[in-house]
Order: structure tokens, then C-alpha cells, then sequence
């Protein structure tokens, strides 16, 4: 059996690129394509590769191009990871309030429409499709850690302990915390409802 | 000692058509269903509109209409993919039958029934209706026959193993089993390859085979779970009948023009043979449904097998709704129903209540339909109850919660626009969902909410014509005439010109334009003499310019291409009532109440005819039943005030209906 590939995971907005970035200099490559550049809204990049989107129809070049690296697979597409392959994941949850702001940020900046939904029926929507990628993970045996968006950037370097401790890497916590930008945390909310959105896995 | 409890098997035969059944009846060749007609009570019953299996379906197990259900179409997105999936039970938004008997204390099985999937918990048992779909190819040598029976198919989980060995896949169907349906196999078995028919002919066998599987199973799963399980109330729903039909009906007997000689020799049979093997299911479920069980069997709709079969195909990628019949099959046997009588005026929407007063439970104030009081013998006194949605007793919920499809599908739209998620095959589920919506708040007289749908349809398909004809309806209805041709105007004449004239003729109508109406009609009919409804439309405008031999060859012509046409029959009725011959007249409208019961003008017109045959109280009863439907209907006021003081003798019920009238046309004023 190959290396089991790193698969980052989450809502959208829930710190799944920073997580890429911190993998990257734990010594875990990234499977990118770079096609979305830096912007605004990820300054540091994306991290992404689009062929996820399509996994659903195309997955032979998961096990070429994967193995041993870290992919990015937002929770809607978990379902599709071919079972020919061995993953750990890293899932990402972040306060809900603050990713529906984020997401609407993104979507202004983008010029573009989102759900046509209220806030409350857009929030439950979430709070199911979180639920939902968490109990696929759960059914499915994979290795898994969940990490929480706001300690990580309050308290960078036990989350990158965490994550080293999960991936095997002998590297510093410190020097691969120093990635953690805490500015960049926006749309902060008071609210607390880290284990609102579902079992944790 | 007690008395058994009466039972109730609802067998749902999807499209079974009275055109199909009576003359096999009558030649003997389907005895058990001869039984239900002789030794119980029979009859039409109505469709609902639009007719979409999935959303007629569940409007028969709930007695509700879509828009309450929320089942409006054949698929849903999924939430996880962004593409769409076949309707599930988690997307109804109120109980069907076997939630509210379960509810009340009593068992419920349903096997095979429309949007059943995943299996709800109930006191009973659920095989839903993914549970036959053959997904693999047979292995005989594995325990699951090579085709793994999906998750949750079944209830209790249990009972999913062991069901699963009563499936029959398609490679089991015997070539002796495909004899009974289609003849000269043996030529067909001897196509090469090569051949240009050797494709088309196989893929119809496999159809066939793959049909006559999922039937057989459905019919194993509930006759096993009839003898194994107690049930106060099974639901068994067989759509064979409707998916044989669309493959096959158009080489039923007399050939179609564009059917070939040698196609019509191999599946002429088909249909008929369809319709003989249930009734041989029938005959073992009534044997192990025994005496104290009602027998219900029902379809959504009909099925044209004639000469109003539409040119073409009825394939499902074709036209298959312009075969559908608006008429489907309704017939009771058991103990407590009468026996030999015909039922008139029955909906979908009746299933249900009759249902509950069958097993003596209460019927819901907030369903659309009413129980059949007129099938039982002694019928039981009416209970009724506000809502069944807040009995809390029973159903225990599902181990996840449910996920609204519709919520995900703009969490899905939501992320696509956010770059994460490609193309998005939901959209299109939307838009249909919404177009049913439109239909159904249009076929149930509110059209104001018909237009707010589609005004939020028009806004991601603009361009849509089929919308825009909704529309212009829409606007008919609401009598916004102004608008109602502005919107014809966006509708490329070219495109169907008859329709853009009925339309104009509509119109015309509704600003009492009769000259006008007439010639648009007449440009119809000149073009398409066959189009359904234009001779009944003619006969109409006739009438109202007193034009009595025209409306009368109108009509006929109406009858002679659809003799179940409620309106032309009820046109025929005011042409003989104004041809002083009331007693053609009463037969005339009491046929058309016995196939559409809810139009009150026709109640109306029945009880004139009733009055000028001298039958008063009957005439009373009939301006009644016509405000029952519509309490603002001057006329029926009208004609009550005279019946009540000229024959009735009864001056205070006279003075009321004065009193209305004059209220509703003002003093001095003539009613529409």
C-alpha cells in the first residue's frame, strides 16, 4: 500500500488553505495546480487543484499524483475519494457565523450570487453539509483530526503540534507555527459553536 | 367474541385505464378484477395536474395536493453531489397513510410505494421503492445474488437480508416468460448483429425483462410480508402497467400509422398480456388478503390504448405525458362496501380519507380530499380531526436527521459560486420543481400564487416558452386580459399558431367578444380539427351567441374524440334543455358530474333540467351541491329563491337566496 495521502477538508472559509501552507512546510508537498492565484480573500494562495472538482468522474490520477502529498478536498467532494487509495484527514471547523461572513465576503469581492436562501435556513444548510462530510469520514475508518480555526490562530503552535504529532513529522512546531498569521483572521465572531454543527469525528 | 378488524390493501396499478380492463373483463380474461366490478363498487377516478407519477403518488398516500406534500417532480438534488437523485421519503413535508396508521397504534406496511426511499420506522414494515432496482449483474454463487439491495431499502434493517433473496433480477426472466408477451421470438433470436432491428428489438426484450423482474419482486416482497407480518393496512405499488405501456402501448391493437407491420405482429400482445398477469398478483393478494380485508385498487391516471393515442412514441424521452388519460381506475371489494355499483366523482385526493374511515379513524380537515361515504354499505358516522402532522406518537425519527434537498442544492449553488464546486446538474430539478409548482397552484383554481412561482422561475429561464404560456394562463385566469396578450406577443407565432389563436380566442371570450372568439376558434380548428378541447371551446362560444345546431355538432364532434369530455357533455346537456327535451338533459349533465364532479356550473345546469322535469327536490338538492362548491354562485341563489317560492313553498329559504343574489349582481344588476 502507498503512502496515505494528507487530505485537508472543511466547509469552505474554514482554514483549509492555511492548513495547506502549514502542511507544506511540515515537508508535506501540496497537490496543486495553482490556477486560482493569491488574492484578497487567501493572500497566501489557495492551495488547490481542480481536478477535485470533478473527482466524481475522473480519479486515476489520485494515486499517481497523491500519495504521501496533501490535497485539498472541500467536504461536498469527500464522498467521491476512490476507495483504491489510503487517506488521513484533517478537517477543518470553524465558528459557522464566521464562515457565512467570509463566504459572502468572498462572493462580493467576486461579484458574484450566492445561495438564495435566508440567513438562518443558509446556516442550517451549512451546519448539515458539515455534519454530513463528518459522519462520511467517521463511516468510512479514515484517520482523522479535527482542528479548530480559532485556536489554531489563537494558539498556533500546540494546534501545529497536533498536526504534526498526527502526520508523523518530526518537524519544529515552532518554526512551521511562524506560518500562522493571526491578522488574517476576519470575520471574527463571539459566538461559540464549536460542537454545534454535528458529531465531531 | 369480537369481531375482526376490518383490514385495508391499497394496491396502487400505476396508468391502469377502464379502456384496457373492461373489455378483458367482459371476455373473461381477468377474473379476479371481474369480481371487484361484480361484487363491489367501481368506477373512474380523477387525476391531478400536473400528471407526474412521484407527485400523484404521494398525493394519493397523503390526500393532499403537492404544494402541501412538497413531492414535485421525479428527481432532487443531492446534497452531496450537486447532481440529482430520485425523490426520497426525507423531501415530503407531511405523513402519508402508513405514518398516520402507524401513528395510531396500528401496523402499516408499504412495499414498493413512490418517493419511499430511505425506509421510515414505523410500527409496520417499508421495502422502498429503490429496493428492486437491479444495479449489478447476476451472481447466483453470492449471497446477495450479485446485487447488493441499497442501504435502508427495508425496514425493519433486519429484514433486509432475508428480502433481499425473494429479488428477481432480470437475467432470471426465462425466455418462456418473454414468449407469453411477444411472439416470434425465434425470428428475433435470429438476427445477426448486422442487422438493422437486431438492436432495437433486443433493447425492447431487455426492457421487458427488466420490467417483468422489478414487478415480480415488488409482488414477492409484499406476498411474503402478507403472510409473515400482521398489518392493519398494506400499500403495494406496481408501476409496471405505466412503464410497460410506454414501451409498448403503441403497438397495441389497431396498428399506429407509424408502427411497422412486422413490430405490431411481435408486441400487439404485450399490453394485453401485461394486463392479464395482474390479474393473476391480484388474485393471490385478495386470496391472502382474506374475507375481512378491503381491497383497494387505484391508478393516478389513464393510459390512451385508442384512436386518441398522440402520433409518435411513448417513450419516456419522447412525450410520454400527452399518453397519460385523465381518468385513471378506482375500485373497492371487501366486507362493509356495496356490492355491483358504480362510484362517480372520485379524486386522488379521496384515497386517503377513505382509507382512515375504512379502519374507522378520523379523516384530517387539512387534507383536500373526502371519504367515499357512497361506497359503504352502512356508512360510519364522520369523525374528523384538524391535523395528523402533530401526532408526535410512533414514527420514531430517522437515525440522521433529514436533510432538505432543496436547502442543499443553494448550499451547493452557493459554493459553485465561490469557485469549489463545478457544474451544478441541480439547476434543472429546480426549475422543474418550480414549473410543477406553477401547475399545481393553476389546476387548483390560484393562479395569483401560480404567477409568483413562475415569477420566480422567469428569473433563471427567461426565454422559457413553455413558462410563458403558463403564464399567459395565469393571467387568463386572473382576467389581467391586457397582459395576457402582451405576454402571447413574447410567444413566437410560428412556434405553435393554433395555440397563440386558442389563446386569442380566451381572450376574446373573456371581454364578451364573442365574434371575435368564434374565428380565432374556427383558425384552430381548421388547423388542428383534432386538438383536444377546441370543438367543446366552439360549442361553448355557440352557445353564447344561441347558435344551437352549431353547438350541438360541436359537442358531438368532442364526444366522438373523447366520449369522457365532462365539458362537452355538459354543453350537450344546455343544448337539450334549450331544445325542450330536459330529460336528454339531466342524463347529458349527470354524465358529465359522474366523470368531473367538481365544476358547480354543471350542478347548476343540472338542476334546471331537473326543475323542468318537475323533479323540485332533486333540482333544490343539485343548486345545493353546486354552492358547496362555490357559496357565491348567483345563479344557483337565484334559482333557489324561485324553486323555495314557487314550488318548495318555503318563503324564508326563498328570501335568503334573494337576499344573496341581489347582494352578489347588485339590485338591478345580471349575474356573470
Amino acid at each position: 500500500m502507498s503512502e496515505p495521502i494528507t487530505i485537508v477538508s472543511g466547509l469552505p472559509r474554514t482554514g483549509t488553505s492555511l492548513m495547506m501552507q502549514i502542511l507544506e512546510r511540515a515537508g508535506v508537498a501540496p497537490v496543486t495546480d495553482a490556477l486560482r492565484a493569491p488574492d484578497a480573500d487567501n493572500p497566501r494562495g489557495y492551495f488547490e487543484d481542480a481536478r477535485v472538482m470533478t473527482l466524481g468522474r475522473e480519479a486515476a490520477w489520485l494515486s499517481e499524483a497523491a500519495p504521501g502529498r496533501a490535497l485539498k478536498v472541500v467536504a461536498v467532494h469527500l464522498q467521491h475519494l476512490p476507495e483504491s487509495a489510503s487517506y488521513r484527514v484533517i478537517y477543518m471547523r470553524r465558528n459557522l457565523d464566521e464562515v457565512m461572513a467570509s463566504q459572502q465576503a468572498m462572493l462580493a469581492r467576486l461579484g458574484k450570487t450566492g445561495a438564495n436562501l435566508p440567513p438562518d435556513a443558509l446556516r442550517r444548510g451549512l451546519e448539515q453539509a458539515d455534519a454530513s462530510a463528518q459522519r462520511l469520514v467517521a463511516a468510512k475508518g479514515w484517520d482523522s483530526l479535527v482542528v479548530h480555526h480559532d485556536k489554531l490562530l489563537g494558539d498556533p503552535e500546540t494546534e501545529v503540534a497536533r498536526v504534526l504529532g498526527f502526520i508523523r513529522s518530526a518537524a519544529d512546531p515552532a518554526g512551521v507555527a511562524a506560518c500562522v498569521d493571526s491578522t488574517l483572521h476576519r470575520q471574527r465572531s463571539s459566538r461559540d459553536d464549536h460542537d454545534a454543527s454535528g458529531p465531531s469525528i | 367474541m369480537t369481531a375482526p378488524r376490518r383490514r385495508v390493501l391499497l394496491i396502487g396499478w400505476d396508468a391502469a385505464d377502464w379502456k384496457m380492463l373492461t373489455p378483458l373483463i367482459e371476455a373473461g380474461e381477468m377474473p379476479n378484477m371481474r369480481r371487484f366490478v361484480e361484487e363491489g363498487v367501481s368506477g373512474n377516478v380523477a387525476t391531478l395536474s400536473p400528471v407526474l407519477s412521484p407527485m400523484l403518488w404521494t398525493s394519493i398516500a397523503t390526500g393532499k395536493y403537492a404544494d402541501k406534500h412538497d413531492i414535485l417532480g421525479f428527481v432532487e438534488p443531492d446534497g452531496t453531489t450537486g447532481k440529482v437523485r430520485p425523490v426520497t421519503s426525507t423531501s415530503r413535508k407531511c405523513k402519508a397513510l402508513w405514518n398516520i396508521i402507524s401513528d395510531r397504534g396500528m401496523r402499516a406496511g408499504a412495499v414498493n410505494w413512490y418517493a419511499s426511499h430511505p425506509a421510515e420506522r414505523i410500527d409496520g414494515f417499508v421495502v422502498t421503492d429503490r429496493f428492486s432496482v437491479a444495479t449489478g449483474a447476476l451472481d447466483p454463487d453470492k449471497p446477495d445474488l450479485g446485487w447488493t439491495p441499497p442501504a435502508r431499502s427495508v425496514h425493519p434493517g433486519e429484514c433486509l437480508e432475508p428480502m433481499s433473496k425473494l429479488r428477481v433480477h432480470p437475467a432470471m426472466i426465462q425466455r418462456e416468460q418473454v414468449a407469453e408477451f411477444i411472439d416470434g421470438l425465434d425470428e428475433i433470436e435470429g438476427l445477426k448483429k448486422e442487422d438493422p432491428e437486431f438492436e432495437s428489438t433486443h433493447k425492447k426484450i431487455g426492457e421487458l425483462r427488466m420490467l417483468l423482474a422489478h414487478c415480480t419482486t415488488v409482488h414477492m416482497a409484499a406476498t411474503a410480508l402478507m403472510q409473515d407480518e400482521a398489518w392493519d393496512f398494506l400499500g403495494i405499488y406496481y408501476d409496471a402497467i405505466d412503464r410497460i405501456a410506454h414501451s409498448f402501448m403503441e403497438y397495441h391493437p389497431p396498428r399506429m400509422a407509424h408502427v411497422s407491420e412486422r413490430d405490431f405482429a411481435r408486441y400487439r400482445r404485450v399490453m394485453t398480456e401485461c394486463y392479464k398477469f395482474h390479474d393473476l398478483m391480484l388474485g393471490r393478494l385478495m386470496n391472502l388478503a382474506g374475507p375481512d380485508t378491503v381491497v383497494m385498487i387505484v391508478s393516478d391516471h389513464g393510459f390512451h390504448c385508442d384512436h386518441l393515442r398522440p402520433e409518435g412514441s411513448a417513450a419516456v424521452d419522447q412525450q410520454p405525458v400527452a399518453w397519460h388519460r385523465p381518468f385513471g381506475v378506482l375500485a373497492l371489494w371487501g366486507p362493509g362496501i356495496k356490492k355491483g355499483e358504480k362510484l362517480y366523482g372520485a379524486t386522488l385526493l379521496d384515497v386517503a380519507p377513505t382509507v382512515l374511515s375504512l379502519l374507522g379513524l378520523p379523516v384530517a380537515d387539512d387534507m383536500d380530499g373526502g371519504a367515499l361515504r357512497q361506497v359503504f354499505e352502512s356508512p360510519p358516522e364522520s369523525q374528523s380531526v384538524e391535523t395528523y402532522e402533530h401526532d408526535a406518537v410512533g414514527s420514531a425519527p430517522e437515525a440522521e436527521p433529514a436533510e432538505d434537498p432543496w436547502v442543499a442544492q443553494q448550499v451547493l449553488k452557493q459554493l459553485q459560486a465561490l469557485g469549489y464546486v463545478g457544474d451544478d446538474n441541480a439547476d434543472k430539478a429546480l426549475i422543474d420543481r418550480l414549473r410543477n409548482l406553477a401547475t399545481v397552484f393553476m389546476s387548483t383554481g390560484r393562479p395569483q400564487r401560480a404567477l409568483e412561482t413562475l415569477a420566480e422561475l422567469e428569473a433563471q429561464t427567461p426565454d422559457d416558452l413553455g413558462l410563458r404560456v403558463l403564464k399567459a394562463e395565469a393571467l387568463l385566469r386572473l382576467g389581467q386580459l391586457d397582459e395576457c396578450e402582451a405576454v402571447l406577443e413574447l410567444i413566437p407565432a410560428e412556434d405553435d399558431a393554433p395555440r397563440a389563436d386558442l389563446f386569442r380566442g380566451m381572450i376574446a371570450t373573456a371581454r364578451g367578444d364573442t365574434e371575435t372568439a368564434l374565428a380565432c376558434y374556427k383558425r384552430v380548428e381548421a388547423a388542428d380539427p383534432d386538438r383536444a378541447g377546441i370543438h367543446t371551446r366552439l360549442g361553448q362560444i355557440y352557445m353564447r351567441r344561441q347558435m344551437w345546431d352549431d353547438a350541438e355538432r360541436a359537442f358531438e364532434r368532442a364526444l366522438e374524440l373523447d366520449s369522457d369530455d365532462a365539458e362537452a357533455l355538459d354543453g350537450l346537456g344546455v343544448v337539450y334543455r334549450q331544445r325542450k327535451n330536459p330529460e336528454a338533459a339531466v342524463l347529458a349533465h349527470m354524465k358529465s358530474i359522474a366523470l368531473v364532479h367538481q365544476r358547480p356550473s354543471t350542478h347548476v345546469h343540472l338542476g334546471l333540467a331537473l326543475a323542468e322535469v318537475g323533479r323540485v327536490r332533486w333540482a333544490a338538492e343539485a343548486f345545493h351541491v353546486a354552492l358547496g362548491m362555490e357559496p357565491d354562485f348567483p345563479l344557483a341563489h337565484r334559482c333557489l329563491a324561485e324553486l323555495y317560492a314557487r314550488a318548495l313553498e318555503d318563503e324564508e329559504k326563498a328570501a335568503h337566496h334573494r337576499a344573496r343574489w341581489r347582494d352578489l349582481v347588485g339590485v338591478d344588476g345580471d349575474e356573470a
